[in-house]
């Protein structure tokens, strides 16, 4: 019996190193000593080293809408046109100059010239129109894409879209997403294989992907901005956010992301860390469904919930990470956002005499639903709410609940009850930010006003600047007087880096770019 | 005695069946994969083509024999999430689990055996309750919180160790470390209560009566014969290695099993987390049944009327 | 090594097993042997420090809201994170506040409530379902026994995160049924423990007699078996309440904790998780409560075990 015993330890023992032996043959590159240790006569390789705080489950941009997915492929697969890092305007990438027709109906791009694909492909407008094409076949994407029509292609740079109404989005919703992909690798490998090996025209193409764990990039010696600042770069998925920091800390990684509210200082406080925060676009509010026979379906009385929420104390649970709404939906910066609207700034006194005036002097019962473990301080933003509403009268029982089982109640409308809170991000368009409560749309959780379907289809459009602004304008006052719910916050996006690190553009749509990355080492 | 045994191992059939059936109709209950896979901008028109292009539209009843027929054919069907086959998912995972909980074995078993042995020689003596005690304290903490304060010291501190990731033999340290300390604690008590046990039976007694010298009785009789029930007793921790193994697999940025099935739990990744509870399930089924055997070739009165 | 020895061998392992989950050899328990291991349980100063520790958090559960130095529900994000007056010497929170400006003292104290209520209703549960199941299992045997065993198997291999969500999308979030979930997680391993030892003891000689004075099935297997094993499952009824309270922290991560404003330590723990390097006390402070608990109840449970164990030396 003990003989047997023995043979199981040195089995298990055996297994162990073997193991053990096995697995230091793959990731040697992510050990960030790299850069340090090299010996004399070694040519010193840079590598950056990125703790990602999620696991990619997919490294093809297009069939997804997840930030934190498509970072990793941000340098390797490029877009037609980008956002500005903060802001919403619209910057060339690998479509130097566009032109709408005077009806609207046509979007005309012209390309770059002499870029071509990790593998060997050349990008025209072929690879354009295909492109494209995918963007409109992706599920994901279809709320954006659903005005596009056919891509023609006139020469080999230039590329027309045809839309089938007037679209004022449309340069937004190719910001979000019009990824350039290689048609003749794309088309031969399909969407899923091309997930495991990624091609695109950026400065780092894809070396590996071992799931869980990392995912590695070298530098294209062929990009047509020059050759990159990097030897590779290499994404280690780390998903406890004090493991993040940690191996910041002692420069196992090189930058981090997604740096949460309690982890912040730790990082401030390191004299070779620098902590870069940038205004995110998850608006997090307190919903309500005002179809229900409940007392959130007076105005009056959202209007007193949002006077007894200090937006303040909200951001103060961030540490001042963040910004207050300002009793609209729109940020500011935004086409349509309206500085002399009522902010609602904190009054308790005001949410009592407006619940008395509605006929609620003594409050009412209200369950609250929010997601928990999903965004940075969620429960605490979910339980401060329930504290400033109990402190005007209203009793709130407080629901908090799984981020998947939250969803599924949210899709089934009649579970959902008449308040939840969580946070939406969209691309920094007036469009694309309001258009989520049309008709028929999910998020549309109050009884049917044609006057504010109107003014989303309006504004949908529009191309001219100024005529959009003014419906955006006349939309959020309605919003402000007949509040879609409480308005809170928006939490900034916090990123943590060794001071070595430079030229690191943070951006507002939590896309890690790093093409124009550099390091001082 | 062998009709026993293949009766029971019949009666492993409808578990499987109850498990396949329970887990597929507490997954559909519990949340909608096109949600999740598609993201918080899908369009209700969006949704509805996903389910109805994964059959999940279809009537329950419908779904669960095209699952059957697939688990059948050992075809275990697709991930929602990665597109992948699941089998091959969960197999690109298993090694780094099978390397971690094992190392996590060995480590209690290293530590508890001989803990347990000092203890059950000590009994009762305050050695033997400072000893207990910091072990059951090591059990006593929380798994993530262990693993952070790990991390603060052995990495952060003394720079001694990486703070996570698979890579060589000191990156196994910490986190085998974590998950197997909530097995030394187990494997102590039950050495300890062996070891107390075998001790007083008559043929321990015999042999000392013959002269044997103490260490001799100690290793050659009473530790072979706690051997046994000490492995039952860890074969039946392996679900609680599982779930050891989420938390310190995320805390330790460990890429396996334990992590892929909570993540799909929480994605709701239906034909993964299948996949995985029948694996799991399958393995603490097998060492159910072992056990069971050994009981009736053990005893035979339990066995038939 | 031929067969026969194997089975020899066999059969003296497996009662080793049997012994060391504590259940007892077959022997009618008396009140004097109850009166005996109870004075050899309270002989020991470790067990008198592990139920005082027990008894200190039980005062902790039942001290009333308004006796606590602060409202612990109440909400203040301008005095988050003060650190504890404690080792700092300044500010009004002994032991600091949390990330939404709540003293960490009182909230520590009225999580007590909810920590025990949670594991020892949830412990109740489970030792009940799971005895009865693996009593009437193991006594009747036959297609009762084929049920309960299958059940069993099915339970141990079923994953609690997936049950947890199951309850939770079911009946919605609420104390009773986080109960409900941790003592249905727990039953499968009274049941087997009680099953194991009911198919045994069955066939002993007093249970025969007892059969043959012509004793109702129920009433031997409430006055003849149950007493039997009754002290393996006090035993296990220790470890159980230490462990379901590390596992509703767990829970509380699932949004089937208790819900706000009720607290318990293990979900303070989780509170403080992400401040650990920063704000330490949030989470250290009800890490220490319930590990000092767990340890107690675990010590007492040893001590329990070794005092009821007819075969100790003492």
């Amino acid at each position: 019996m003990f003989a047997r015993f023995r043979v199981l330890l040195v089995a298990i023992l055996a297994l162990v190193l073997t193991a053990g032996c096995a697995s230091t043959v793959t990731p040697t590159g992510v050990q960030p000593g790299d850069t340090e240790n090299t010996s004399s006569g070694v040519v010193e390789e840079k590598v950056l080293v990125i703790g990602h705080h999620v696991d990619p489950v997919t490294l093809n941009p297009v069939t997804n809408t997840t930030a934190a997915f498509q970072s990793v492929t941000a340098s390797t697969i490029e877009q037609l046109v980008y956002f500005e890092p903060e802001g919403s305007d619209i910057l060339p990438g690998l479509a130097e100059s566009w032109a709408f027709s005077d009806d609207g109906l046509q979007l005309t791009m012209n390309l770059k010239e002499g870029v071509i694909f990790h593998n060997g492909e050349e990008f025209n407008a072929e690879a354009a129109k295909f492109s494209l094409e995918q963007l409109k076949a992706s599920p994901p994407y279809e709320r954006w894409t659903q005005e596009f029509g056919d891509i023609e292609v006139v020469d080999d740079y230039t590329v027309v879209i045809n839309f089938a109404e007037p679209t004022g989005f449309a340069l937004s919703a190719l910001g979000r997403g019009s990824y350039v992909l290689p048609p003749a690798y794309y088309a031969e490998l399909g969407a899923e294989e091309f997930s495991l090996a990624p091609v695109g025209t950026g400065p780092y193409q894809f070396v590996e992907w071992v799931k869980d764990d990392h995912v590695t990039f070298e530098a294209f010696e062929d990009y047509w901005g020059g050759p990159p600042a990097f030897d590779r770069i290499v994404w280690r998925v780390i998903p406890e956010d004090a493991a993040r920091v940690a191996a910041l800390q002692v420069g196992e990684v090189d930058l981090i992301t997604n740096v949460t509210p309690g982890q912040a200082n730790t990082i401030r406080n390191d004299e070779n860390l620098r902590l870069v925060s940038i205004p995110g676009v998850r608006v997090f509010m307190t919903y309500v469904d005002s179809r229900l026979d409940h007392p959130v379906a007076d105005p009056m009385v959202r209007r007193a919930m949002n006077y007894a929420v200090d937006k303040d104390g909200l951001v103060a649970l961030f540490d001042g990470e963040a910004r207050g709404l300002d009793g609209q939906y729109l940020l500011p910066g935004i086409i349509g956002y309206d500085e002399t609207l009522d902010n609602f700034a904190y009054n308790p006194e005001k949410a009592k005499e407006l619940l008395a005036e509605a006929g609620y002097p003594d409050g009412f019962t209200m369950t609250l639903k929010y997601p928990i473990d999903r965004y940075p301080l969620d429960k605490e933003m979910g339980e401060t709410v329930a504290a400033y509403l109990e402190a005007v009268g209203i009793d709130v029982e407080q629901v908090p609940l799984e981020y998947g089982e939250f969803r599924r109640q949210h899709v089934e409308e009649e579970t959902m009850g008449p308040a939840w809170m969580w946070g939406l991000a969209t691309p920094s368009d007036p469009h694309m930010m309001v258009s989520l409560f049309g008709p028929g749309s999910i998020y549309t959780r109050f009884p049917d006003d044609q006057r504010v379907f109107d003014l989303i289809d309006q504004g949908m459009r529009e191309t001219d600047t100024a005529t959009r602004e003014g419906t955006y304008k006349e939309l959020m006052a309605i919003w402000n007087e007949e509040p879609l719910g409480i308005y809170m916050i928006v939490p900034n996006d916090l990123y943590g880096m060794s001071i070595a690190i430079e030229n690191f553009v943070p951006r507002t749509d939590q896309v890690v770019d790093l093409r124009t990355t550099t390091t001082s080492e | 005695m062998g009709s026993y045994i293949l009766r029971r191992i019949i009666q492993v059939i409808p578990t499987f069946i109850g498990i396949t059936l329970i887990t597929f109709l507490v997954l559909r209950l519990t949340g909608d994969p096109a949600a999740m896979v598609l993201g918080e901008m899908a369009t209700e028109d969006a949704l509805q083509e996903y389910r109805a292009r994964f059959g999940l539209d279809a009537p329950l009843h419908i779904q669960y024999l095209r699952y059957m027929q697939g688990v059948v054919t050992g075809d275990f069907g697709t991930s929602l999430r990665y597109n992948e086959p699941v089998v091959k998912l969960l197999l690109e995972r298993l090694p780094a689990t099978l390397q971690l909980g094992g190392s996590a074995l060995l480590f209690a078993i290293a530590l508890g055996i001989p803990v347990g042995i000092f203890s059950a020689l000590t009994q009762n003596r305050s050695l033997d309750f400072s000893v207990r005690a910091l072990v059951l304290l090591g059990q006593a903490i929380p798994g993530f919180y262990l693993g952070i304060l790990l991390i603060m010291l052995f990495s952060v501190q003394l720079g001694w160790l990486p703070t996570g990731g698979r890579g060589n033999l000191s990156h196994l340290i910490l986190p085998t470390i974590t998950l197997g300390t909530a097995l030394v604690a187990l494997i102590v008590r039950f050495t300890r209560s062996a070891i107390l046990d075998v001790m007083r039976n008559d043929y321990i007694r015999t042999a000392r009566a013959k002269g044997l010298r103490a260490q001799t009785v100690l290793f050659r009789h009473a530790l072979r014969n706690a051997m046994i029930p000490l492995l039952t007793i860890i074969g039946l921790q392996m679900a609680v290695v599982f779930s050891g193994a989420i938390v310190t697999e995320t805390v330790f940025s460990w890429p396996g099993m334990g992590r892929l099935i909570i993540q799909s739990i929480y994605a709701r990744d239906f034909p993964l987390v299948q996949t995985a509870v029948l694996f799991v399930a399958t393995t603490v089924i097998l060492i159910n049944l072992a056990i069971d055997i050994l009981y009736v070739l053990a005893d035979p009165r339990v066995r038939a009327d | 090594m031929c067969w026969p020895i194997r089975v020899y061998e066999l059969t003296k392992t497996m009662a080793t097993y049997r012994a060391s989950l504590s259940l007892p050899t077959a022997a009618e328990p008396t009140q004097s042997h109850t009166r005996r291991s109870l004075r050899a349980f309270f002989r020991s100063w470790v067990n008198w420090i592990a139920l005082l520790i027990i008894v200190i958090g039980f005062l902790m559960a039942i001290t009333p809201k308004e006796w606590l130095p602060h409202d612990p529900t109440a909400v203040n994000p301008a005095l988050r994170l003060q650190p504890p007056s404690l080792f700092s010497g300044e500010g009004d929170f002994l032991l600091g506040t949390d990330t939404l400006g709540r003293d960490i003292l009182s909230r520590s104290i009225y999580a007590a409530r909810w920590t025990y209520l949670v594991s020892v209703s949830a412990v109740v549960i489970s030792t009940v379902l799971g005895t009865m199941a693996g009593l009437s299992a193991g006594y009747f045997r036959g297609w009762l026994d084929t049920i309960i065993a299958r059940l069993i198997d099915m339970q141990l291999a079923f994953p609690i995160v997936l049950l947890s969500i199951a309850v939770l999308a079911v009946s919605g979030p609420s104390l009773l049924n986080m109960i409900l979930v941790l003592g249905l997680v727990d039953w499968a391993r009274y049941a087997r423990v009680v099953r194991g030892s009911a198919l045994s003891l069955r066939e002993e000689d007093f249970v025969d007699a007892a059969r043959a004075t012509g004793a109702t099935s129920w009433r031997i297997m409430m006055r003849h078996i149950l007493p039997n094993i009754l002290s393996s499952i006090v035993v296990l009824t220790t470890f159980s309440t230490a462990r379901l309270m590390l596992t509703e922290s767990a829970l509380s991560f699932l949004g089937l904790g208790v819900t706000p404003p009720a607290t318990t330590w293990g979900s303070m723990i989780g509170g403080g998780r992400d401040y650990i390097l920063q704000a330490w006390w949030i989470s250290a402070i009800p890490g220490t409560l319930i590990t000092l608990t767990v340890l107690a109840i675990n010590l007492a449970g040893d001590g329990l075990r070794d005092a009821f164990d007819p075969r100790g030396e003492r």
